[in-house]
Formats: structure tokens, C-alpha cells, sequence
């Protein structure tokens, strides 16, 4: 998927960032392709990837779970990264990347705390300063990736505005790279933000799908969840024109979609600009950004990624959006199946298999974007709820 | 069709030590936009800009968020701010609108700039739209309804960069003194971008605006530039001293002719 010169996917992305941010912003677009395809950056890049992320990730074939729904299931394994997620590919790139850019100082947002985790790891590893903004609510209710983004080094700041959680913690970040523009990197955690970053955190994810293409031949279908929805574009990126492969990207509908308390903004928004590009952004009438709700950190965000808004509107993927209930009875499914705890992130991609309907040499590969040793407070306080109902 | 733009009229007479006061709308009760336009009316400012709140405002620091959240908790909204400004007697003073993009966009663009034109609404100032986006998409429907968009430049702007947005710019040149958001006490008066701007010899004026504090800032200010712009002190004042004529008067009064300043 390209950008047009302007950053955009058809009429999404951009960059609507203010003058202040402008030189940053050029500083990137113009360094980040050459040191993409640069010899010294690609393979300080794939050593990394391979002897300390422990890549290529693999692909397996989930044999209970297979008999259990009756067709083909592989989960690529993205929860055995070091630091239990798909987060990590990019943070290493764009930790990287920031020290060829000569920048001292990193900034993150961070939800679930993979993220912060990821780049609190890549930040010990390249010895840079790290500053992870993190909503309050996501401060307690993930306290496990606080600890450890404190026990490498990074300073966790809580922040207390709006919904206290993903999208007020990108607000702060995107405040503090506009008060130390000249020193610090902005390392995104998502396929979101002001072009180039969608582009930039699509084609670091991609390394997912470069690896599916050697792992299995086409598969009938691709199912990511989306936050903002990095893990989804690194999972689709090889197959976005292959027609024989069906994209699915799994929204969080929190309550569900009505209910006022979700965070499906696809499903639950319109095209809207927030946090630098112009995308489907959960709001009311007067364009202000409605507080989402998922009980999945990593997905609780009002917006989605310019690409996929773009693949939602010319149908090369599908969307759909999976209630909080239904992600946490198919984490309990997995783990009772398969022996694996999923992220609460990762769960909402796996209850999508619930609304398949495939013959038994159809075959889908879910993307379990990572583990779920964060959320085991959140899982033990619904397991009364879900024995019950087993 | 409105009568002339009240900016052009404002610059047609005078063009040095212009001062510009920023607060958010209906902030901080339901219903003081009105009593804040009169005080700024009866008070010695030649400009008013009036923030329309938005739910994340990231160019700005705690006191604009602060006042954001309690203008949109006060139930405030773009279209019930233009219907109370439409029901006023606009005075001839200019009155710009400040925002962020998306209640804009929400609005439509055009639709906004028609009925700024009828209201009598001199200009738009949106930080999150980039000067190349405006010339894509909004120009001609800028000087269709003859509502100025103000640009920003701030010390991080090539002199290259300057002239461009020189270039494209009508009304004026809003300058931010330093790289920061709004209302940032640890930063201050940029002079090296000062004596940029003024060897630039800009087609446009020029005011200068974020973080500007006291007597001194403005004065300073005005030496390079044709003005300037203050927001978070004024509401950091309101709050102290309440929205009243006195309190208005006094702040205007510290700023232009304060004798002694804290240091
Ligand atoms: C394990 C996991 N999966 C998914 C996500 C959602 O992000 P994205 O949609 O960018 O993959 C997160 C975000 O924190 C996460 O931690």
C-alpha cells in the first residue's frame, strides 16, 4: 500500500501536525526509506530480529482447536517475541532508527504496556533515554508492564486527562515532541499518527507476513485484531493484492456496538482527523472524539490506522467487531484447548472464529499478536462467569 | 454580503503594538462568551480570537486544556457558539476563531466560512491544518467568503519554509515564540527568531503569540513583530480574578503599560 506525495490512502491519513512539528516531521520522510533500505540498518535490523526478538516467529497448526471448530487452524505466534508481542518488531526498528537520526531522547504512548515494554527494551539495548506516557486506568489496570518498563530503565509517566487511557496518553507524547522537538524521537506504537508513521510501522510489521509466505501456502483467511491496528497491517501487508487470501480485522465492540461503550471505530465512526491523519474516529455531531471502551487496554483507542480505513473502503479487507464477553471466552477456550494464555488483545481476533463458517480443509491463520501474562488479573476475575457457562 | 473584512480594516490603520487576546469560548460559564466580547470590546484590544474547545487539544498545555474541558463539560459546541455570536452586534474589532481541525471539519468547511461571513468573522486559526493542505483543498474557499486562515510559523521554520507560508498567508502571521505548546513556563521569547523574522520583510504582519507573560514579553515583541497574541496568562488571570470589566481592564492595562514587572 502506497501514500500519495501528501501521505494519504485514497482520502485517508496525512498529516494534519502543527507547523511546530513540520521539521520533525520532514526530517523523518526524508530519512526513513534510505535507512530502511540501507545495508547497515538492515542488518543490524534482522540480526536483532532473529537472535534477540528470537524471529522468525512460528506458525502453528492449533490441532484441538482445529477439531474443536472443524477446519484449519495456525496461530502465528507473535506471544513468543522477547517481550511477548508483535510490539517489539517495530520499537527495535524505530529505536534504530532514531540513533542513525541522531536523536538522544525517545518518547512512547503506550496502552496495554506492550508497547512501552517493547520500547523500553529496545531503548535499554541502544542506551537511549526513554519516556513512556501511559493513561492512568492502563496504569492499574496493566500494572505487571509498568513494573517491568521501570525495571529497564524508562520513566512510566501516568496521564490524567480525558478517558485516562490510550488516546490521552498519545495527546501527552505528541505535547512533549512538541516541547523537545530538536532531541527526541516519537516512537509510535501503532499504524497511526501523521504520515509517514503508518507507512514506516506497516513496513516494520511486515516481517509477519514475509514469514507467512514462507510458512503455508495461501490461506483462505488472515484474522488480526486492530487497535490501531499494527499487528493487522503487519499480518495483511504481503497479501493486501493476493485475492485468493480473505483479510479480516477484528474491532473491539467493548459492549457492543449500541451500547455506547465501545471502541469499534470503523463500525461505530466516520471519517475525522485526530493524532495527525484524517481516519474513522469514533465522535459526536460536533467532531469531538467520544471516550472508547474496551476491557482490552491495547484496543480501548476512538480511532484506526489510514490504511485500514482505506482497505475498509475499497473492500480489500473486511472488518468486523467482537463484544469484551466473547474476546474473554475465547482467550478460556485457547488456553483450555491449546495451553495458551492470549493478550486480551489477541482474544477478539480469536472469538472471530466463532462467526466462521468453513469447510474442513478451509484453513485461517489467526494472528496471536501476544501473551497474556499482563491480563491474568482481568481472566481470573471472569472465570467464575465463563466456567459457568461452559 | 458582509461588509469589509474586519482584520483589513483593523491593519488599514494601524500595524504596530497590536494586541490580540485569546480565550476559550463559553469558558468559564455556560454564556460568557457574550460578557467576555464585551469587556474585549470596552477594553484597549484591537483583536480577539476565541477558542472553540475540542475534546484533545495537543498544541496546547494545562490551562487551555484545562479551560477545553470545561467549556465542552459547560455543554459548549461550534454551531451553538456561531448561533450566539450571529445574535450579537459584531463590533468593528476583528474576531478570529481558533481550533482544532475536526469540529471545523465536522461543521464543513465551507458552511463555516459562508456563515463567518454573514456573522462577520474575520479569520480562521487551525493548527492542525498544515499550510500545503490549505492550499489544496480550502483556498479558494477562503477568498470565496473572504475569511483569512492564519498560519503558524515557529523558530523551527526554515527561512525558506517563512517564505512560503509568507506567501500563501493573508490576514497575518501568527509566530510562535518558541517550540513548545501553549502556555509553557519554562520557555520564553525566542530573540534569535525575533531577528529572523524581522530581517525577513515579510508581505504579511506578524504577531507573536504562546507564551507571552507580562509587559515585558509584549514589549519585546513588538520591537520585531507587530504584536501579539496572549491566551494562557489571560485565562490563568480570569481564573484568579474572575471575567469581570475591572479584571479585563487590569490585565490589558499589566500588559501594555506595566511600569514595574516581576522578574
Ligand atoms: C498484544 C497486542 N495485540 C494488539 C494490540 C493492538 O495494537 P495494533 O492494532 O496496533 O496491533 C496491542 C496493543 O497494545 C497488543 O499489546
Amino acid at each position: 500500500m502506497k501514500a500519495d506525495k501528501n501521505g494519504f490512502y485514497g482520502e485517508f491519513g496525512g498529516a494534519f501536525i502543527p507547523e511546530l512539528l513540520y521539521k520533525n516531521q520532514q526530517e523523518l520522510m526524508e530519512a526513513y526509506i534510505p535507512i530502511l533500505n540501507s545495508a547497515s540498518f538492515k542488518n543490524k535490523y534482522e540480526q536483532l530480529l532473529k537472535d534477540y526478538v528470537g524471529r522468525p516467529s512460528p506458525l502453528y497448526f492449533a490441532q484441538n482447536l482445529s477439531s474443536h471448530f472443524g477446519f484449519k487452524i495456525y496461530l502465528k505466534r507473535e506471544d513468543l517475541n522477547h517481550t511477548g508481542s508483535h510490539k517489539i518488531n517495530n520499537s527495535l526498528g524505530q529505536a534504530l532508527m532514531a540513533k542513525e537520526m541522531g536523536k538522544t531522547r525517545i518518547i512512547a504512548e503506550t496502552g496495554a504496556g506492550q508497547h512501552g515494554v517493547a520500547t523500553a527494551t529496545a531503548c535499554a539495548l541502544l542506551e537511549l533515554e526513554c519516556i513512556v506516557y501511559m493513561g492512568e486506568k492502563d496504569v492499574y489496570r496493566q500494572s505487571p508492564n509498568v513494573k517491568r518498563m521501570q525495571m529497564l530503565g524508562a520513566t512510566v509517566i501516568p496521564v490524567k486527562s480525558g478517558s485516562k487511557t490510550l488516546k490521552d496518553a498519545t495527546n501527552e507524547a505528541i505535547r512533549d515532541w512538541i516541547n523537545n522537538a530538536e532531541n527526541t524521537f516519537y516512537i509510535i506504537g501503532s499504524v497511526v499518527g501523521n504520515h509517514p508513521y503508518p507507512d514506516l510501522v506497516a513496513r516494520l510489521q511486515s516481517v509477519i507476513s514475509k514469514e507467512l509466505k514462507e510458512q503455508i501456502e495461501d490461506p483462505d483467511f488472515i484474522v488480526a485484531c486492530i487497535g490501531g491496528g499494527s499487528n493487522a497491517m503487519g499480518a495483511f501487508y504481503h497479501y493486501i493484492d493476493n485475492p485468493k487470501v480473505n483479510l479480516i480485522g477484528v474491532e473491539a465492540a467493548g459492549h457492543g456496538l449500541y451500547s455506547g461503550k465501545t471502541a469499534a471505530a470503523l463500525a461505530a465512526g466516520r471519517p475525522g482527523v485526530l493524532h495527525g491523519s484524517l481516519t474513522y474516529l469514533m465522535q459526536n455531531s460536533d467532531g469531538q472524539i467520544t471516550e472508547p471502551h474496551s476491557i482490552s487496554a491495547g484496543l480501548d483507542y476512538p480511532g484506526i490506522g489510514p490504511q485500514h480505513a482505506e482497505l475498509y473502503e475499497s473492500g480489500k479487507a473486511k472488518y468486523y467487531s467482537v463484544t469484551d464477553k466473547e474476546a474473554i471466552q475465547a482467550a478460556f477456550l485457547l488456553m483450555s484447548k491449546e495451553g495458551i494464555i492470549p493478550a486480551l488483545e489477541s482474544a477478539h481476533a480469536l472469538a472471530y472464529l466463532e462467526k466462521m463458517n468453513l469447510a474442513p480443509n478451509q484453513s485461517v491463520i489467526i494472528n496471536l499478536s501476544g501473551r497474556g501474562d499482563k491480563d491474568l488479573d482481568t481472566y481470573l476475575s471472569h472465570q467464575k462467569d465463563v466456567q459457568h457457562e461452559y | 454580503m458582509s461588509i469589509k473584512n474586519a482584520l483589513d480594516q483593523l491593519f488599514s490603520h494601524k500595524s504596530e503594538q497590536i494586541l490580540s487576546l485569546f480565550c476559550t469560548a463559553e469558558y468559564p460559564q455556560k454564556g460568557d462568551t457574550r460578557k467576555l466580547l464585551d469587556h474585549l470590546y470596552k477594553a484597549e484590544v484591537d483583536m480577539i480570537e476565541l477558542g472553540i474547545p475540542f475534546s484533545d487539544p495537543v498544541a496546547d498545555g494545562n490551562t487551555i486544556q484545562e479551560a477545553n474541558a470545561i467549556a465542552l463539560s459547560n455543554g459548549a459546541n461550534l454551531k451553538m457558539i456561531l448561533d450566539s455570536l450571529s445574535k450579537q452586534n459584531l463590533d468593528s474589532k476583528p474576531i478570529l476563531l481558533m481550533g482544532y481541525l475536526n469540529p471545523f471539519l465536522q461543521y464543513g468547511i465551507e458552511e463555516l466560512c459562508k456563515r463567518c461571513n454573514e456573522i462577520g468573522i474575520a479569520g480562521l486559526i487551525i493548527p492542525d491544518l498544515p499550510p500545503e493542505l490549505f492550499c489544496l483543498k480550502y483556498e479558494s474557499i477562503s477568498e470565496k467568503y473572504g475569511v483569512h486562515f492564519i498560519h503558524l510559523i515557529s523558530p523551527e521554520s526554515s527561512d525558506d519554509r517563512i517564505r512560503f507560508i509568507d506567501a500563501i498567508s493573508t490576514g497575518f502571521i501568527y509566530a510562535v515564540s518558541s517550540n513548545s505548546t501553549t502556555g509553557n513556563e519554562q520557555k520564553g521569547n525566542n530573540q534569535a527568531f525575533l531577528e529572523r523574522i524581522k530581517a525577513s520583510k515579510l508581505k504579511n504582519k506578524v504577531l507573536l503569540g504562546f507564551n507571552i507573560r507580562n509587559h515585558s514579553d509584549y514589549a519585546l515583541a513588538c520591537q520585531y513583530t507587530n504584536g501579539t497574541i496572549i491566551g494562557s496568562q489571560f485565562i490563568r488571570h480570569l481564573n484568579d480574578n474572575g471575567l469581570s470589566k475591572v479584571s479585563v481592564d487590569q490585565f490589558v492595562n499589566s500588559i501594555k503599560y506595566a511600569q514595574i514587572h516581576s522578574l
